[in-house]
């Protein structure tokens, strides 16, 4: 019956990952495209040509959105890489070097973790001087505590187990004990909490940017578009919120998407499904 | 070589129940000793103070003189737990498992009857009867001179019991390696044996 | 007029599908061909080799298997087939499960609470005491967390759990490793007891002594196929012994010599 099901996963997991580097390609082929105006063709809504139409100032929406979504995969591929390895690095501070370290990480992720989300990163991303400076920087403060925990709590339970104690008294090195015994049980978890951080990144990147405190509005940035296009939905323009808006959910999701997958084949409970 | 206890005391937490008071005992290479003991008297904890596993509140667990804790690289004291499957990481093939304590005799694998066809496998797919022949098989590595033996065989059948037990009286016999027995079977301690510690003598 | 067997067994095979390498799929199977019947009041053990298949069997009535496994055959409960949907609504109330590892045990809940599923009404209090008290085990045992349990105690408290219902199928999966003799012998009792009250007992363990004390028909299982079902008198004395495995595995009893003959 489940026969089938890996391979299944396995397809759809390498389809998802193809269709968002595809969209970050043609976003970087439509940039020129996405900045050019021309008056004629002014606010028409979607047809074959301009499959997601053009807006006041007869800007192809296609391009604006492809543009727009690749910058944003792009900047949530590098802020959530970097924020799980501060992630996986404070993390395993916290749990190898002693009490004090444990309670300063601590104590710092709580802290974090007790100020607002989205307000943080508007703080910092102001500033930082906002723009593509303010919005990684922000990210990259505001994005790793909860991997950090996670990250901690699995090294101390890995230093308790009775495998990574018996390996010890086998005269296993601590550099192989970490090889052998403790990266491979970490690696998933890294890996996971890596794409699932995806979405968060880009959800936050374009969070601020809409309310003006990310990117500049000459970017062709999601968050810009669509809060550019408030103004012109009254006026029955809606597919220029309606399609980026809607390739914005489609992206995060596959990255959540992606994220459960790879946990399946990576978890060691399901690795035989 | 002698392995020696003196004076262990131990507590789980300030306050909590004395779990070890006072207990003192030494074993000699080449000579296997029961210890037997109504659950719930600290057989266990005894084993991994000697093995170097736990830290005693006060009182010395030695080999030759010298702190068990204190041995780096391979530790010639090996305890043998009585639940094999939390011993043994379930990400590594059981060939990684065994490799990990250097090179095992080849005869000690083939007389603890470990099939060739299960080196392939992980964990979860053997039987816990089957993981506690490579928990042995790994504890007999070249540098073994103590075996603590923590109820190894209670999860297991009579057949195998049996097995691993004359294999383990031979080889222990042949390499002149003292061994501590827990089981709470007096009929084995007494097959085995060649004397016996009541812990509730200690109390 | 035909009893009606509690649990009936036939022809249960496992099998486990691993994968080899990235892709490429494999079958290993486990348990080959089971057998077993259980009448209402009848304890019945099964002893057999580690890796015979005797856990498997309990996790299969249970509906418990594991999801890469899969299993062929026919399970019946008091005469009608048992879906694993069925074994579902019945685990934990008609069929229960004393459990081989003590893993099984919430290690963040007190045991106490734990045993009566969090009611907090004075009852299930009283019940729990009695029970306890019935087990050897202290008063103060109600207030411990797992972690604190000798592996003895432990396992007493995972009987506890069990015959808190009163259930009419009773699986015990090696319910007394880690006891000593007298707390052993008196679990048994219990078992006894609890069949003798109308309940079977399916008793799988590898503690032949225990199992000739107390059950009715012993089944000998070698490499997940019955060998032979014989009364547990006849194997206490040796007698009636028909297959070569049957007879090692009483040589192998260390009141008889402990001896290993070749090629088992």
């Amino acid at each position: 019956m489940n026969l089938h099901r890996r391979k299944h996963a396995f397809l759809l997991l390498i389809l998802a990952a193809t269709f968002l580097f595809l969209i970050i390609i043609i976003g970087f082929l439509c940039k020129d495209a996405a900045m050019e105006t021309d008056f004629v063709r002014k606010n028409q809504s979607p047809s074959f040509r301009y499959p997601f139409g053009t807006d006041w100032m007869g800007r192809d929406m296609f391009a604006r959105t492809a543009a727009g979504l690749s910058m944003s995969i792009r900047l949530g591929l590098f802020t959530a890489t970097i924020s799980a390895v501060i992630a996986f690095m404070l993390g395993s501070i916290a749990a190898v070097m002693g009490k004090a370290a444990d309670a300063f990480i601590g104590w710092l992720i709580d802290l974090m973790l007790g100020i607002p989300h989205i307000l943080l990163l508007i703080l910092i991303s102001f500033a930082c001087g906002k723009g593509v400076r303010g919005v990684v920087i922000g990210v990259l403060c505001t994005h790793w505590m909860s991997l950090a925990r996670v990250i901690r709590g699995e090294v101390l339970q890995l230093k308790q187990s009775g495998y990574v104690q018996a390996a010890a008294k086998l005269g296993t090195s601590k550099g192989k004990i970490i090889t052998i015994h403790m990266l491979p049980h970490l690696i998933p978890q890294f890996m996971t909490g890596l794409i699932l951080l995806f979405p968060h990144a880009i959800l936050h990147e374009a969070g601020i940017t809409f309310l003006g405190f990310g990117l500049p509005p000459e970017q062709p940035a999601i968050g810009v578009i669509l809060s550019e296009s408030i103004r012109y939905l009254l006026t029955g323009s809606w597919w220029l919120a309606v399609f980026p808006g809607v390739s914005l959910v489609l992206v995060v999701i596959l990255f959540d998407y992606i994220g459960s997958m790879t946990r399946r084949l990576l978890d060691p409970a399901s690795v035989h499904e | 070589m002698v392995l020696k206890g003196e004076e262990l005391s131990f507590r789980y937490q300030s306050g909590g129940r004395q779990i070890l008071n006072h207990v003192s005992l030494s074993i000699e290479s080449g000579e296997i000793v029961g210890l037997c003991a109504p659950s719930g008297f600290g057989k266990t904890t005894l084993c991994k103070i000697l093995g170097g596993y736990a830290e005693p509140d006060s009182g010395t667990a030695s080999l030759e003189g010298k702190s068990i804790r204190s041995y780096r690289g391979y530790c010639p004291v090996q305890m043998i737990w009585q639940h094999p499957e939390l011993v043994i990481n379930p990400r590594l093939k059981m060939s990684q498992v065994l490799a990990e304590a250097g090179d095992i005799d080849e005869h000690v694998i083939t007389n603890l009857g470990i099939e060739t066809e299960w080196m392939s496998r992980y964990p979860i797919e053997l039987s816990g009867g089957e993981l506690q022949r490579f928990c042995i098989a790994r504890a007999l590595g070249e540098g073994t001179r103590f075996i603590l033996a923590d109820e190894i065989t209670t999860m297991l059948d009579l057949i195998t019991q049996a097995q691993i037990w004359n294999f383990l009286k031979t080889e222990s016999m042949e390499r002149n390696i003292g061994m501590l027995v827990v089981s709470h079977s007096g009929e084995l301690l007494d097959k085995l044996c060649s004397r016996r510690i009541d812990m509730q003598a200690f109390s | 007029m035909e009893r009606i067997p509690v649990l009936n067994v036939e022809n249960l095979s496992v099998s486990f599908s691993q994968y080899a390498g990235v892709l490429r799929k494999k079958q290993i199977e486990a348990i080959k061909d089971l057998n077993v019947t259980l009448y209402p009041g009848e304890i019945v053990a099964v002893a057999g080799a580690s890796g015979s298949g005797k856990s498997l069997l309990a996790h299969a009535i249970l509906g418990i298997l594991p999801y890469n496994a899969s299993m062929g055959g026919r399970i019946s409960y008091c005469g009608n087939s048992l879906t694993s949907a069925q074994a579902q609504e019945l685990r934990g109330k008609e069929i229960v499960l004393v459990p081989q590892s003590v893993s099984y045990l919430d290690p963040l809940m007190k045991v106490g609470p734990q045993i009566r599923k969090n009611a907090k009404d004075k009852p299930s209090r009283e019940k729990t005491l009695e029970i306890f008290n019935r087990y050897g085990l202290a008063a103060e045992t109600e207030n411990l967390y797992p972690f604190e349990l000798s592996g003895g105690m432990a396992r007493r408290v995972l009987i506890s759990t069990a015959v808190l219902e009163k259930p009419k199928l009773v699986i015990a999966d090696e319910p007394t490793p880690g006891l000593d003799a007298a707390a052993a012998k008196r679990v048994m009792e219990h078992f006894r007891e609890i069949a003798d009250e109308g309940a079977a007992v399916l008793l799988i363990t590898h503690d032949l002594e225990l199992a000739i004390e107390t059950a009715d028909r012993i089944a000998i299982f070698y490499a997940g196929t019955t060998l032979e079902e014989v009364q547990a008198s006849d194997f206490a004395e040796g007698l009636k012994l028909h297959h070569p495995y049957t007879r090692a595995l009483w040589q192998a009893m260390p009141r008889n010599g402990m001896q290993v003959p070749k090629g088992i």
